[in-house]
């Protein structure tokens, strides 16, 4: 009988037992038929041969038991005997569930993280073919750049691996409905881009052929040569839901940017473009003039290779096309907008080439160090949970001694008492794994609010059946491994015996196995601690960053004012009015506004014309990572000081001259040696060939721009006041349509947001306020994900010290217990308790510097795994080490210190006369 | 899994797998009669059969299925399998060695 049909059995007793019923009632009816045929009267015949058959139950009790399996017979035995263990140790039962709950809730909730984040695929249909385009320009130190829509066009025909190549740009919209304004993430897509993604509304439909690309723009033409893209939206299925309330919407107008667009579809939910929250899609388009600017890099592409490509040999093809790409499109290279092309990276300084990454790679970015080095420290730490109970499981069974060998002298094979050792620890494992997961789903939770956008995809981190299965396998594992350890005793040939006392060899080898617990749980706390001190050193780091400027007391948002609502003058006269307002309100000490917000900027990376500037070290074409438009008090408001010349005065307004404000990078880089004030520059304004001169009246210090933790690039400020003044043709495409406003203040922001929500609103109800915060709270963003590694890792790592400390205490306040004649004696003969305390805490203390020893030098060599995620402290930094190392014997010393008091209080009157 | 065979005790099994072996598919009934028509000092214990039948069952050595008798009734009958065949040659053989060193001790002590 196979074991499927046995395990059926147990299950089916009943169908067996009727089975059995019938054949032994066949057989009784054929005896008594054959002793009527003998010649006895019939009941006389069926009682003699139910007589004979025996004990017809018994017989059937018999006959069943053979048929169940007996192996799951024993496993519910030992199932009752390990609750029942369990249950007259309370203490030692909590105690062990509650750690392994602790270890393995901490499991289940970071491989929910790598679950969703890193294996998850991404939500397109075979998302691997997915590749990410973007460019790179070495020369200028530009690794992440974009694409021109030449290159764009160009690459679409020029290639064979990709099935479709899409482009894209994202953005921020202001959308209006009735009386409510709010600030949308926008995506703008060409058609090539939706079908590389496979994506598909749930209603109506997505943009045709000819409301995207080349061509699809059209009149009425806007001041400085805007032209519009079609009438249309599609909202996503979070935007519909939000602020539509999932009613009808398809073919309804909606107000977005200042223009009557219809909406006529709905994307469908969970749709996103890498990580833009895109709630609203709009058709991209090009003009000719987009295409002549051979060099104006402004998109992004996705492809989607064909289903016989392997990345391995589209790379090849984009190297290859990298080389005869200026032969193909027929451009000799040079300098200039018709003769930008792409060179391959041998061209050196001429170098530009079009790069390609899996979309999931470039979506998760860095993260996903982040991640695994988490994923490590929750292992270690279940590792040393694991330990612990082991401990506890390993000093039960030594009480437990005399029981076991009872088992044996009564017959329990060796393979019996395992089993039933196993059968404990799964127990154990098991009870604690599921608390473990009832803690998981708050705590991730918790941390998803308290963390959000840390990681990518982390909003939607999940608990799904397969990490509950992993968890599950987890559990079992750590049961199954500390139901062992108190049963490697057993292996190594000793024998459990009935008298009371247990001597020599055997004690030795017993404290060797504990002693190497603790040595092992003291390595893996200093590499958990030593990771969390470096991480937490890093925040220190990041937080202490000069960022060029006085952020406290800073309150900011942002204000778009579309092209389409407001002429360039109008916009600059609003900023002037809503600007005076609030620095008219009480506790508003200054207020000013500028387009790019510190820490959150993106290259602008335009090309500049600069005076005295010889090309010999630095960028080829002279170009300004960031241009900076800002309103008047702009660095009196920010507190950044003037390093050289002057800041702008309220008459540079209405001056003939047009000045500019550099930073000591940008005067660096293009002013080696030379005095910058009084230098000119020509900034790039599109679609314009006439711009002006600005002169150099200052040099502002550097002002981080892309993050605290990046290098700062150069920076050209412009004064929006001096731009309104002068003649339309020279001012016209430098009057931005989003500012930020920053306001000093002496009350917090919360307090000024009423304020600047009604100051705001009765400008222009259509303008909604977005971004409202402290500047302190863009500074926290900008450092979030290290912050969210440093605080689990500090986590993680109190977690560790607290197990190395019951781990340490456990097995010294046995081994004192244990010793406890032994040290009476020594007591009652004359040694001094000081002794006792020291040479006890001796004992306590060299497994643990032992393991110090081994975690440090597990530190210094997996450390510099640590390097890309950690600012301006090494892996090895001394100080930082030496303070996790410091605080881990600080523990080990607290956790021995009190057995060996204990030891050294022992009267030895008590302890003898016991004997 | 593999299946372990429960220790049979006695020699039961080997009588009741030489039966089913010469006289192919029988009911539990009609092997007590065979091994009483066959042995006046060879008794079995009714109860014991069925027990002893299930456990070889279970080890493979036989095989059960269900019948209609002659009256009409339906019973399980046994058949050995050629697992069941393989032990009986072993069985049958250790059961000589041990009878024979018996007589021998016997007739030579």
């Amino acid at each position: 009988m196979s074991w499927l049909s046995r395990l059926v059995n147990v299950f089916r007793s009943s169908d067996v037992d009727r089975v059995l019923d019938e054949e032994i009632a066949f057989h009784i009816e054929s005896r008594a038929a054959d002793l009527v045929r003998e010649g006895l009267p019939r009941d006389a015949a069926e009682a003699l041969a139910r007589r004979q058959f025996g004990n017809r139950l018994q017989r059937r009790e018999e006959s069943r038991d053979v048929r169940l399996m007996p192996w799951v017979d024993a496993l519910v035995r030992d199932l009752t005997l390990a609750a029942r263990s369990l249950r007259h140790s309370p203490m030692f039962a909590t105690v062990a569930i509650l750690t392994l709950a602790l270890g393995i809730g901490v499991n289940t909730a970071i491989l929910s993280i790598v679950n969703s984040v890193l294996l998850r695929p991404l939500p397109y249909s075979r998302s691997a073919q997915l590749m990410y385009l973007n460019t790179q320009l070495p020369a200028y130190g530009f690794s992440d750049f974009w694409v021109s829509v030449a290159e764009y066009l160009e690459f679409r025909q020029f290639n064979n691996s990709f099935a479709e190549v899409g482009a894209f740009t994202t953005g921020e919209a202001n959308l209006v409905m009735g009386d409510r304004s709010l600030r949308v993430r926008s995506a703008s897509v060409d058609t090539p881009l939706l079908n590389a993604l496979g994506v598909q509304p749930i209603q109506g439909r997505l943009f045709s052929r000819d409301e995207t690309g080349l061509n699809s723009l059209s009149g009425p033409s806007l001041p400085g040569g805007v032209v519009l893209s079609p009438a249309v939206v599609v909202i996503s299925y979070e935007l519909w839901q939000s602020v539509f309330g999932g009613g009808p919407v398809v073919g309804r107008s909606v107000d977005v940017d200042g223009r009557r667009l219809q909406i006529v579809g709905i994307m469908a939910r969970g749709t996103d473009l890498l990580e833009n929250h895109t709630e609203i899609w709009l058709p991209l388009g090009f003009s000719e003039e987009d295409l002549r600017e051979r060099d104006n890099h402004g998109l992004t592409l996705i492809g989607r290779l064909k289903e016989t490509v392997t990345r391995a040999s589209a790379q090849s093809e984009l190297d290859a096309l990298m080389v005869s790409w200026a032969e193909r499109a027929h451009i000799t290279p040079g300098s200039g907008h018709p003769s930008h092309v792409f060179r391959p990276l041998s061209a050196g300084r001429d170098a530009h080439i079009l790069q390609m990454t899996p979309l999931m790679d470039r979506i998760l970015g860095r993260a996903n160090r982040s991640i695994w080095v988490l994923q490590a420290a929750v292992v270690l730490v279940l590792l040393m949970a694991c330990a612990n109970v082991a401990n506890l499981l390993l000093g039960r069974a030594e009480t437990r001694q005399h029981e076991f060998a009872l088992i044996r002298a009564l017959g329990a094979s060796r393979g019996r008492l395992v089993s039933r050792s196993i059968v404990e620890g799964l127990m154990i494992s098991l009870v604690g794994g599921a608390i473990g997961l009832i803690l998981a789903r708050p705590a991730i939770a918790a941390l998803l609010r308290a963390f959000p956008d840390s990681l990518p995809r982390i909003n939607h981190v999940t608990l799904d059946v397969p990490v509950l299965l992993w968890s599950f396998v987890i559990a079992a594992v750590c049961g199954i491994g500390i139901g062992l350890v108190p049963m490697l005793q057993l292996h190594r040939g000793e024998t459990f015996t009935l008298t009371s006392g247990m001597r020599g060899t055997v004690r030795m080898s017993r404290h060797r196995l504990r002693r190497s617990f603790v040595i092992v749980e003291t390595a893996v706390a200093v590499m958990v601690v030593a990771s969390a001190a470096l991480l937490v050193r890093t925040v220190d780091n990041l937080t202490l960053v000069d960022a060029g400027f006085n952020r406290s007391h800073l309150a900011t948002f942002s204000i778009t004012l579309p092209p389409s609502s407001f002429d360039l003058l109008g916009r600059v006269h609003l900023y002037q009015a809503l600007l005076d307002q609030i620095r008219s309100k009480p506790g508003v000490q200054a207020a000013t506004a500028m387009t790019g917000l510190p820490l959150e900027r993106t290259l602008d990376a335009s090309q500049t014309e600069i005076d005295n500037y010889a090309a010999t070290s630095g960028p080829p074409i002279p170009s300004i990572d960031y241009y900076q438009r800002v309103m008047s008090g702009y660095f009196e408001t920010m507190g950044i000081p003037m390093v050289r010349g002057r800041g702008f005065r309220s008459s540079d307004a209405v001056s003939d001259t047009k000045v500019a404000i550099v930073n000591e990078t940008l005067a660096n880089t293009y002013w080696r040696g030379l005095n910058p004030i009084g230098q000119r520059l020509r900034p790039w304004i599109p679609g314009n060939d006439q711009n002006p001169w600005f002169t150099v009246i200052g040099v502002a210090r550097d002002v981080k721009q892309a993050g605290v933790d990046q290098p700062v690039g150069s920076e050209i400020y412009l004064l929006v006041d001096q731009l309104a003044t002068g003649s339309p043709t020279t001012w016209v495409a430098i009057s931005p349509t989003t500012m930020n406003v920053v306001v000093r203040a002496t009350v917090p922001w919360t307090t000024l947001a009423p304020m600047i929500t009604r100051v705001v609103h009765d400008l222009d109800s259509t303008v909604p306020v977005a971004n409202l915060r402290g500047m302190d709270d863009v500074f926290a963003e900008s450092i979030r994900r290290p912050r969210l590694l440093a605080r689990l890792l500090a986590l993680f790592s109190g977690l560790a010290l607290l197990l190395a400390a019951i781990g340490t205490y456990g097995v010294l306040a046995y081994s004192v217990a244990e010793r406890r004649h032994e040290i009476g004696v020594r007591l009652a003969l004359g040694a001094k308790p000081v002794r006792v305390l020291r040479q006890v805490m001796r004992q306590g203390l060299a497994p643990a510097v032992t393991g110090v020893g081994i975690g440090l030098a597990a530190v210094l060599v997996l450390g510099r795994l640590l390097t890309s995620l950690l600012f301006a402290v090494q892996p090895t930094d001394v100080t930082t080490l030496s303070m996790a190392l410091g605080s881990i014997v600080g523990i080990a010393a607290l956790a021995s210190w009190f057995p060996a008091w204990r030891a050294s209080r022992l009267d030895p009157n008590t302890i003898l006369r016991s004997e | 899994m593999a299946t372990r065979p429960d220790t049979l005790q006695g020699s039961l099994p080997l009588l009741i797998l030489t039966i089913l072996d010469r006289r192919g598919p029988l009911h539990g009934y009609a092997i007590t009669g065979q091994i009483q028509s066959l042995s006046d000092a060879l008794r079995v214990e009714e109860g014991s059969l069925y027990p002893a039948l299930h456990r070889m069952e279970e080890a493979g050595w036989i095989k059960a299925r269900t019948i209609v008798t002659e009256h009409n009734r339906r019973a399980r009958a046994y058949e050995i399998t050629s697992a069941g065949r393989r032990h009986l040659g072993i069985e049958e053989a250790r059961w000589r060695s041990i009878t024979d060193a018996v007589n021998y001790v016997l007739k030579h002590a």
